[in-house]
């Protein structure tokens, strides 16, 4: 009598699946051998019997089903059910459809909304062209506003240096205020200009600068013969931004 | 009542489309649904009419809420008779088991004892608890046996169906059997 072998399984996997006879010799040479190999045969066969005997049964019962005639009130019950719940379905699938375009179309009007006021501060804040100063010597690029817009904290503007002994002279208003006099003037050396920076009292004129719910400013850059002001020597250079600070 | 690989095709085509709203799918569909109600009528019949009519309308309803739920599972490697058949004949089996406990705590005093006749419902816990068995396989292989035993097709057959080698569904059949053998060995049937 031969000891199970689990290269057996290979002789047993082609016989269940009938690509070997039980009758060939390899496998009666195994089987006859092999008592566990004849068990796990065995059982196998029984569950493919089984399976086999519950296919039947399915079928069987699907013909069963095929014969039989419904009552009016039956076909009825089953039209409703399905008919029911398929309109529930479409209005579902309507009412989903209809969320979904109500919120892309917020978000369509959001991102409009937001490219809108970005585009119109793009605008206010779009470098303008270069400018020729009086003396016709010197250039100031493109002067643009950058900086925190929440709080117009910073200003910074781009020029070629100044010649010695001139200065720039930064002039903000509120735009919407009217006929307003300038928030700030002030006379600096730097391209750079923020409320922290300004210089002594006596040299600006910063009127309440923080003014609650200020939106929007226009701000302007000239440049004057010397450091504390004297003659204009450039057109002023104007840029304005808004703000969402409230 | 086997069909051909393209009926179940055209199966699955039918409830994609009733699915979309299709108001001629649906029509199609509700038309093919009537067997739900038949099949119950049928099973309950052979089981010696445990259930009554009314008992037969619950378990329908049941059935049919069942189905549209399932519905997106439905793979078309059966017909649909034959995929509702299982959900019937599990509900039923189910109703009567409910049925009959109520009846031992004394719920159903006034209804006759329900007793289903011993062959048939045999043969249906066979098909139930084979059924929940090779629900516990890899799906692939629980496909590759149902094909096998259910539809009767070839290897051949099995593996044009699931794109696979007929080797490969040789194997999938044989190490699913080997796995169905451990699971009904450690679930027996429950008692009706």
């Amino acid at each position: 009598m031969k000891h199970h072998d689990p290269s057996h399984s290979a002789l047993l996997e082609r016989i269940v699946v009938g690509d070997l006879s039980r009758t060939s010799s390899d496998a009666r040479q195994t089987l006859d051998t092999c008592a566990t190999c004849r068990e796990r045969l065995r059982e196998l066969e029984r569950l493919q019997k089984s399976l086999a005997a519950a296919g039947e049964e399915e079928r069987a019962g699907v013909a069963r089903a095929a014969d039989g005639s419904l009552g009016q009130t039956q076909e009825r019950r089953v039209h409703d059910f399905f008919e029911e719940r398929s309109r529930m379905s479409r209005t579902r699938s309507r009412m989903g459809r209809l969320v979904a375009l109500a919120v892309a179309a917020s978000i369509c009007g959001v991102l409009v909304y937001r490219w809108a006021r970005s585009s119109e501060g793009g605008a206010q804040t779009q470098r303008p062209n270069d400018v020729m100063l009086n003396d016709d010597t010197q250039v100031l690029r493109g002067v643009a506003p950058s900086g925190v817009d929440s709080d117009f904290g910073k200003f910074v503007w781009e020029a070629p240096p100044l010649a010695a002994g001139k200065s720039f002279r930064l002039r903000i208003t509120n735009t919407d205020a009217i006929d307003s006099d300038p928030l700030v003037i002030d006379n600096i050396g730097a391209t750079t200009w923020h409320p922290g920076s300004a210089l002594p009292a006596e040299d600006r004129k910063i009127k309440d600068f923080f003014v609650p719910g200020l939106k929007h400013i226009e701000w302007t850059v000239e440049i004057y013969s010397g450091s504390m002001g004297g003659d204009l020597v450039s057109k002023p250079v104007p840029a304005s931004r808004g703000s969402t600070r409230q | 009542m086997l069909r051909s690989h393209d009926e179940h095709l055209s199966d699955l085509e039918l409830v994609r489309a009733m699915r979309q709203g299709q108001p001629e799918a649906i029509a199609g569909f509700v038309r093919r649904m009537r067997c739900v109600p038949l099949s119950l009528a049928a099973q309950n019949a052979r089981l010696g009419r445990p259930l009554n009519e009314h008992d037969i309308e619950d378990v329908s309803q049941e059935v049919l809420v069942l189905i549209w739920n399932k519905l997106p599972s439905f793979a078309g490697l059966s017909t649909l008779e034959t995929w509702v058949y299982r959900f019937t004949s599990f509900e039923l089996m189910n109703a009567v088991r409910r049925k009959r406990t109520r009846q031992r705590v004394g719920e159903l005093e006034d209804e006759p004892a329900v007793t289903p006749a011993s062959d048939s419902r045999m043969r249906l816990l066979e098909y139930e608890h084979l059924h929940r068995a090779i629900d516990r396989l890899d799906q692939v292989e629980a496909d590759v046996i149902r094909l096998k035993h259910f539809q009767e097709l070839t290897f051949e057959e099995i593996a044009a169906r699931l794109s696979m080698p007929a080797n490969t569904a040789k194997t999938k059949y044989y190490r699913g059997l080997e796995k169905l053998q451990e699971t009904l060995r450690a679930y027996r049937p429950d008692q009706l």
